[in-house]
């Protein structure tokens, strides 16, 4: 997807000082940014901001035939046909996805940071044993294999957190091992170990830093990639348990009801689109600054 | 040549055995006891380790292990425990459906992202290609049942112009929804693939220097171009085919879809845990074949793949 990489124009020193400036001067990255943070406050500070209780089942909250009622002063995005106010809803519904996605991202981003550079930087058969089972981990088709785990495991926020950290950083685990076997022959590295420092102390002072870029762009991406996964999961009904209140969760709890009133689905769709996009947008700006294009 | 395919050959039973590895420690990790759910809530201490012994739950888990690999070898993949027949059996009764869908699927992405990625590349930096760019780029962040469903309000329920899921005759009339659905995160995906591609071979060389001989720029396409972007396209297209085969369980539960998907979904309520396990190592079959299919191919095309 990134299109063929030239891998010497990632170890210019110059560029790394003015990364956060040019990610400044980035349209799009800047709104991206905005809106990302704008996202995760609204997701922390939901308990203040909600008007009302997002699992309350309001009685005048349903109307007279026992489905949901559409946008009213009391309840301004309407009620679902549990008589829960979806105003509230919404501004809870990204909490605990964006919470598990991004520490998913975090533990799969140390993994594959890890695992990709130990095995391209100590070659041999530790590095084939490593490629080999990164390899095989991506031949399982993604979303049954994650519906299988989840079942196995039960649906719990950090069995979730689990599953989607070892499906991801098969990801990061390529992407550092390639570079780090480009690294591998730099001649800075042949200078460190000619001045006498050892393996680990190379690769802790000299390969990990200049493989960052790389590790910090396809975390910020495989947050949005695993936002959408585990919305998928909470609509397959193995993600985020009711009563918590889930965007992906309040999708498919509107299945019988949103060709009544398709807003339901249609609020939580956009705020999961948007929050994908926000990501995906950042992480291509932090690409763009760290690459100086 | 050979040498190469035997090579990847030996790799790819090797990924096979890795892959039966896992899904074996998955099934062992299970809770609950496979043997109550079959005698049911109301059987015998006798009866239950009686199943436990018939299905040698009560065996080292050495000698487990050997008799999966035995029955896997065999394409044993069990019992249902919802229907009572072979696994296999029921994954290869929903299959022929996964692939119509895999299928339809296939042709939107390749019909719509192929030109579009052309269309990008052509008019480079210029509103067409900003457009599209950006349709791409929100194609990209859509949740997939979320687009189903949609589809389904707009196209199905108010304009009438679909079924409402599920599957008929004839099945062109009903796998349309579904095949787009499947069928757009890839119309963005080849869009973009086939648009950096395109802008990396035009400032090649190898261009200009056809250009120089005075060749018109239909004739660049055709003669040097295309050429040079099938390779990437067939091995692609093959990736994707192995992918949709292994089950799309989200489009399938949000049509109704009767695929290997749907099946393994509905199998999660059901608890019925060799099916979804069949299902998932089905999947994993065809992933690994299609990988091993892609690089035979791809090295009989590049000569330099098969020296490293």
């Amino acid at each position: 997807m990134d299109g063929v990489k030239n891998a010497g124009e990632y170890y210019v020193p110059a560029v790394q000082k003015n990364v956060l400036r040019r990610l400044l001067d980035d349209k799009p990255a800047v709104t991206a940014l905005i809106i990302t943070l704008l996202i995760i406050v609204v997701a922390v500070l939901a308990p203040c901001l909600a008007p009302k209780s997002p699992t309350m089942m309001f009685s005048n909250g349903i109307s007279a035939l026992g489905g949901p009622l559409g946008h009213s002063a009391d309840f301004p995005l309407g009620t679902n046909q549990y008589g829960q106010d979806e105003l509230s809803r919404m501004i809870w519904g990204g909490r605990t996805a964006i919470g598990v996605s991004v520490l998913a991202s975090i533990i799969a981003a140390v993994l594959g940071l890890v695992l990709g550079a130990l095995g391209a930087y100590a070659g041999g058969w530790v590095d084939t044993l490593i490629a080999r089972f990164t390899n095989i981990l991506m031949s399982f088709p993604l979303t049954l294999f994650a519906v299988a785990m989840v079942m196995i495991l039960k649906p719990s926020v950090i069995n979730i957190i689990i599953i989607m950290s070892v499906i991801y950083w098969t990801y990061t685990a390529r992407l550092v091992r390639a570079e780090v076997l480009t690294l591998k022959e730099m001649e800075f590295i042949t200078a460190g170990r000619a001045l006498g420092a050892g393996r680990m102390r190379i690769l802790i002072t000299h390969v990990f830093p200049n493989v960052m870029n790389t590790v910090i762009v396809r975390f910020t991406l495989s947050i949005a990639q695993m936002f959408l996964l585990e919305s998928a999961l909470s609509y397959l009904g193995v993600g985020v348990q009711p009563p918590t209140p889930d965007w992906g969760l309040m999708i498919a709890q509107s299945q019988g009801f949103y060709m009544q009133d398709p807003m339901l689905i249609l609020y939580p769709g956009l705020a999961i689109i948007l929050t994908v996009i926000a990501f995906n947008q950042l992480g291509h700006g932090i690409q763009r600054a760290f690459s100086g294009r | 040549m050979l040498r190469y395919v035997v090579n990847r050959l030996a790799w790819t039973i090797f990924d096979l055995l890795v892959i039966l590895t896992i899904t074996f420690a998955l099934s062992y990790l299970l809770p609950g006891d496979p043997a109550r759910t079959i005698a049911g809530p109301h059987a015998s201490i006798q009866t239950i380790t009686a199943i436990r012994h018939q299905l040698g739950l009560d065996r080292p888990l050495y000698v487990q292990y050997g008799r999966y690999l035995n029955n896997m070898v065999h394409l044993n993949l069990g019992t249902s425990l919802q229907f009572g027949t072979p696994v296999l059996q029921a994954i290869w009764a929903r299959f022929p459906a996964t692939l119509e869908l895999a299928l339809a699927g296939l042709i939107f992405e390749i019909v719509v992202g192929i030109p579009f990625g052309f269309l990008a590349a052509l008019y480079r930096g210029r509103w067409l290609d900003r457009i599209i760019s950006m349709i791409s780029m929100v194609c990209l962040s859509l949740p997939q049942f979320w687009v189903g469903m949609m589809l389904l309000f707009i196209a199905a329920f108010k304009w009438n112009l679909f079924p409402l899921g599920g599957y008929g005759q004839p099945v062109i009339w009903y796998v349309i929804l579904p095949g787009i659905t499947l069928g757009l995160v890839g119309v963005a995906y080849y869009c973009q693939l086939i648009r950096a591609r395109l802008l990396d071979l035009l400032e090649r060389p190898f261009i200009q220097a056809a250009r120089a001989r005075g060749l018109s720029e239909a004739g660049i396409m055709f003669r040097h171009v295309l050429p040079n972007i099938v390779t990437t396209l067939i091995t692609q297209i093959g990736m994707d085919l192995g992918y949709f085969m292994a089950g799309v369980v989200v489009v399938e539960a949000v049509f109704g879809w009767p695929g290997i998907g749907l099946q393994a979904w509905t199998g999660i309520q059901a608890l019925d845990v060799p099916i979804i396990m069949g299902t998932v190592l089905f999947g994993a079959f065809w992933i690994v074949l299609a990988n091993f299919v892609m690089d035979v191919l791809y090295a009989s095309v590049d000569p330099r793949i098969r020296v490293s």
